[in-house]
């Protein structure tokens, strides 16, 4: 008994190039999505980077206003919560002092610009008798 | 795929290549040109993005970085060299600051055609650029009234925008603030210039030592807008020194003073430093209505000056006119206001 070949039908391979092009544009989409996210999330990287140094020298602006006021009166340790700046920017400053070790004192403030925050930790020797007193930076470290 | 037909087609005479070519129409060949033609257009749409991407990456990547590092090596310098100026600004407008550096040398900040520049006044170069914008800000001590009087400022705002010299990136702005620290110095702090008796006796003028070193004024002058005196230890009244200690107070008075004697009423403090001038008037006398009081040092330096009139107050009704700031503008009228009856000789005010 001859055999019989297989029921398949030759002809059947008519739509393996569509599905070959499928899978191929498939993979190109895939490629040209993740190449934009790519794109998107470096161009996130570049704004944080941005605000983050805008942070840091409004976190320094913090330090200034906080020595100017040591200067004037060695005893402040209010602090400073909020100060925007510059003023109308939304940015803002705060700033905490700590005495304990006068008249060593910590100056730590912190900067702001949208959601991104860098403090700076400054350590200070304050020495004089009177007003304007002397404030001598001995440590400065970015957090 | 049809390899397996292949195989077998020794079994299967109806596979057989002939056969099978017989059989085979050119849908395929359509749908392959249809295909090409969509990847064709796909490739055209996806090309010049990822291209673009790989661009912007590069420029994220490397621009960004050189603007920031740009901005920062203005702003640092800016920064840093204001912290370190040793007395007040010289020149100072929106676009530019001029200053004396801790070397007392004269230097100056500029914005100029698009570059931030540095250096002596009249030989600024380069410091950073392309800069779109710089721009300062000046407050008196209040920290929110503006002013560009040099003696007057006590903080100053810097503004200073970058971009990328192809314009590639979008331009980063960063701001700080630097209180200006002025030395401390002497000063004239308060100012009997019109009291209601004799003027040669009853006139004089207070110094302040806002210094955190105690200053020897021996050898320094005194002045009126007419006339220079010495200035004198008072060994009559005093102990003679001419040392006037650090955040101290020194009295100057004429050699016919009695604003120590008996039944005067002024309360002097007994420890303040006594001086006088050379001869029995305080310049030629301080003029009532106004009068410029001013202080040299031994080498004729104006070591403070003060232009005052009766506007300020104190005019003949024996209250003095006080300093408010050591550190602010000596000739502010706001920085001056009438003080109690007497004064405060020898004592803060």
């Amino acid at each position: 008994m001859a055999l019989r070949a297989p029921r398949i039908d030759p002809l059947s391979p008519r739509g393996a190039a569509l599905v070959i092009a499928l899978i191929v544009m498939s993979m190109l989409s895939l490629l040209t999505v993740s190449s934009l996210e790519m794109l998107t999330i470096n161009i996130q990287i570049g704004n944080n980077h941005v605000h983050d140094f805008q942070a840091l020298y409004i976190a320094d602006a913090g330090v200034e206003d906080a020595i100017d006021r040591l200067r004037d009166d060695p005893s402040w340790d209010a602090g400073l919560s909020d100060v925007e700046f510059p003023a109308g920017s939304g940015n803002t400053y705060a700033v905490t002092i700590d005495n304990t070790e006068y008249p060593l004192v910590v100056i730590t403030s912190t900067g702001t610009v949208f959601n991104f925050q860098r403090s700076l930790e400054v350590r200070v020797k304050i020495t004089g008798s009177s007003s304007p007193y002397s404030v001598a930076i001995t440590y400065w470290k970015e957090t | 795929m049809n390899l397996r037909f292949l195989i077998f087609d020794f079994r299967f005479p109806e596979l057989r290549i002939e056969n099978l070519k017989s059989k085979i129409h050119g849908v395929t060949l359509v749908e392959l040109l249809i295909v090409m033609s969509a990847l064709a257009m796909l490739m055209i749409a996806i090309v010049p993005q990822i291209r673009s991407s790989r661009q912007v990456w590069e420029i994220v990547g490397d621009r960004h970085a050189d603007v920031l590092q740009n901005a920062r090596i203005g702003m640092d310098k800016i920064t840093r060299e204001l912290r370190q100026t040793r007395r007040s600004i010289s020149g100072a407008g929106s676009s530019y600051i001029e200053f004396a550096d801790r070397d007392e040398n004269d230097r100056k900040f500029q914005y100029n055609a698009g570059y931030l520049e540095y250096g002596p006044p009249g030989d600024l170069n380069p410091l950073a650029g392309p800069v779109d914008s710089l721009s300062f800000t000046y407050y008196r001590k209040d920290g929110v009234t503006e002013t560009t009087t040099p003696e007057e400022i006590s903080s100053v705002l810097i503004q200073l925008t970058i971009s990328d010299s192809e314009g590639k990136v979008d331009p980063v702005t960063l701001s700080s603030l630097v209180f200006i620290r002025r030395e401390g110095t002497i000063v004239a702090n308060e100012i009997m210039y019109n009291p209601s008796g004799q003027d040669d006796r009853w006139e004089w003028v207070e110094l302040y030592n806002s210094t955190c070193e105690d200053v020897d004024v021996a050898g320094w002058k005194f002045s009126d807008a007419n006339q220079t005196d010495d200035i004198l230890g008072d060994s009559e009244h005093g102990t003679g020194s001419t040392v006037i200690p650090a955040g101290g107070y020194a009295i100057i008075t004429t050699q016919a003073t009695e604003v120590y004697d008996p039944g005067s009423p002024y309360s002097v403090d007994p420890d303040v430093i006594k001086l006088q001038v050379d001869d029995s008037k305080l310049g030629n006398g301080l003029h009532d209505n106004q009068d410029t009081v001013t202080i040299l040092d031994d080498s004729d330096e104006m070591v403070d000056s003060v232009s005052y009139d009766d506007s300020w107050g104190a005019d003949g009704n024996d209250h003095t006119l006080e300093r408010i700031d050591a550190q602010e503008n000596s000739n502010d009228p706001l920085n001056w206001l009438e003080g109690p009856l007497y004064g405060t000789p020898g004592s803060e005010n």
